[in-house]
């Protein structure tokens, strides 16, 4: 009996274990990279996690003037001249995830400093 | 005597007395210039806000709610007993006014503005939460703000800015809020929460996953296994189970008749010897309750016969399904 029972919850642990044991919420890592920054503008690298929800993403820039966004499929793009708040070298950006339907799975606001 | 009009500027003198007439003109142009300039004061003075006259704002203060309402604070110099302060809209809620030394001001609101009894302070704080400031479309959020003057700008938790109109003199995060220092004048900002929480897959269609195969097969297999072994071990106990009785034929033909008992205990009471009888007409056996059911006696009396014949070893008493058996025995002997 107690057997059986061992091996009932072996079989269930295991499937835990062996199933999609990383069920990463979108946008959970979002990587961001600040190239060439001139005192002015930089370009900015941004990548984040695949979500098999996510159909397309928005990016934008929030500290540049006037506000630009870019939208892509893919999970990483490439801004240019990504401009930071007057008086400081910090830029503010944000990513935006929509589903098939266009509706809004997420945001995440990203503020980087455009110096490092 | 003709009256004489002399101008007052003409050097010559009357002569004699009469009536005195001043030049018009010039008190014309006066007695309609003074009532003119009097208004103009009047009306003046009635058009300029009385704060800009009495009154300074030292700071302000923006916190955004989660439920779109604004949250407003405010250091005023005054330097008036009743002072009006414009609110930014008329639909207020929780107005608070203090003094400097913390001592809380009546006010009365008025659509759009409030009067404070300043009750002789200097400096007050005025706080009130503020409906007027954020609009919504879809699932964006629009803060529209005219300050007149610079102010702090704090956003809700959870909050991304994905526009802004103007650039903020200073940015810095608290926590997970943005707190912006913003100048005075115009402002737009909006702005989304960033967790989402509506289900975005159709409850309908789902892929079956080996995780979820393992949920719902893993419990099924145990049960089953469990089960089947349950069942098992039942139908191989079953036949091992039987009752196991006594003969009783064998017990009746060998019980000593009632006359053979009374010889061999001749002191035997007559009662006594009715439940012998009794009990040797019935197969040697009765339960305790047939004979008080017979002999119409109380329980405590039978027991105390049937104990009686027990003592004597006439009979023998054992349980049976929860009931006294009382059974002659075969095995008397005669008294020493």
């Amino acid at each position: 009996m107690k057997v059986i029972t061992s091996f009932g919850l072996l079989i269930l642990v295991a499937s835990m274990i062996l199933g999609n044991p990383a069920f990463a919420e979108s946008l959970d890592n979002v990587r961001i990279l600040a190239l060439n920054y001139d005192g002015n503008s930089a370009t900015v690298k941004i990548t984040w996690n695949y979500d098999d929800k996510a159909t397309n993403y928005k990016i934008g820039c929030v500290s540049c003037n006037p506000n630009t966004e870019k939208f892509t499929t893919g999970n990483n793009i490439t801004f240019n001249n990504v401009t930071p708040f007057p008086g400081s070298s910090y830029a503010m950006l944000y990513v935006i995830t929509y589903d098939s339907e266009n509706k809004i799975i997420s945001a995440k606001q990203l503020i980087v400093d455009l110096s490092q | 005597m003709k009256p004489v009009i002399a101008p007052i500027h003409r050097k010559g003198f009357l002569q004699e007395d009469g009536i005195l007439f001043v030049r018009t003109d010039g008190i014309l142009e006066t007695m309609i210039k003074a009532p003119l300039i009097l208004a103009g004061l009047i009306v003046i003075t009635l058009t300029i806000p009385i704060q800009t006259s009495f009154s300074s704002t030292r700071t302000l203060e923006l916190i955004i709610q989660s439920d779109g309402s604004t949250h407003i604070s405010s250091h005023i110099d005054v330097d008036s007993s009743n002072f009006e302060l414009s609110l930014f809209g008329s639909s207020i809620d929780n107005f608070i006014a203090i003094d400097e030394n913390g001592s809380s001001l009546s006010g009365d609101i008025i659509d759009d503005k409030v009067i404070v009894d300043t009750l002789g302070s200097s400096s007050i704080t005025i706080d009130y939460d503020i409906h007027d400031l954020i609009s919504k479309e879809g699932r964006v959020w629009t803060f529209s703000f005219d300050s007149p003057l610079n102010y702090s700008l704090l956003m809700p938790e959870n909050s991304v800015i994905v526009g802004m109109s103007v650039l903020p003199n200073n940015m810095k995060q608290i926590d997970e809020q943005i707190k912006l220092e913003l100048f005075s004048g115009p402002a737009q900002i909006d702005y989304i929460f960033g967790i989402i929480s509506e289900p975005t897959t159709n409850p309908l269609e789902y892929t079956l996953d080996f995780m979820t195969a393992g949920l719902i097969i893993g419990p099924i297999i145990t049960v089953s296994i469990v089960a089947a072994v349950l069942i098992k071990r039942k139908q191989s106990k079953s036949p091992q189970i039987h009752v196991v009785e006594l003969p009783e034929k064998q017990s009746e033909s060998k019980s000593l008749d009632p006359e053979t008992i009374f010889s061999l205990r001749s002191d035997l009471r007559e009662d006594d010897k009715e439940i012998v009888r009794f009990i040797s007409e019935n197969g040697g056996k009765v339960f305790e309750s047939d004979l008080r059911k017979k002999f119409l006696q109380p329980r405590t009396t039978m027991w105390r016969a049937v104990k009686r014949l027990e003592r004597l070893d006439i009979v023998e008493i054992y349980k049976k399904d929860l009931q006294n058996m009382v059974k002659l025995r075969n095995d008397l002997e005669e008294e020493n």
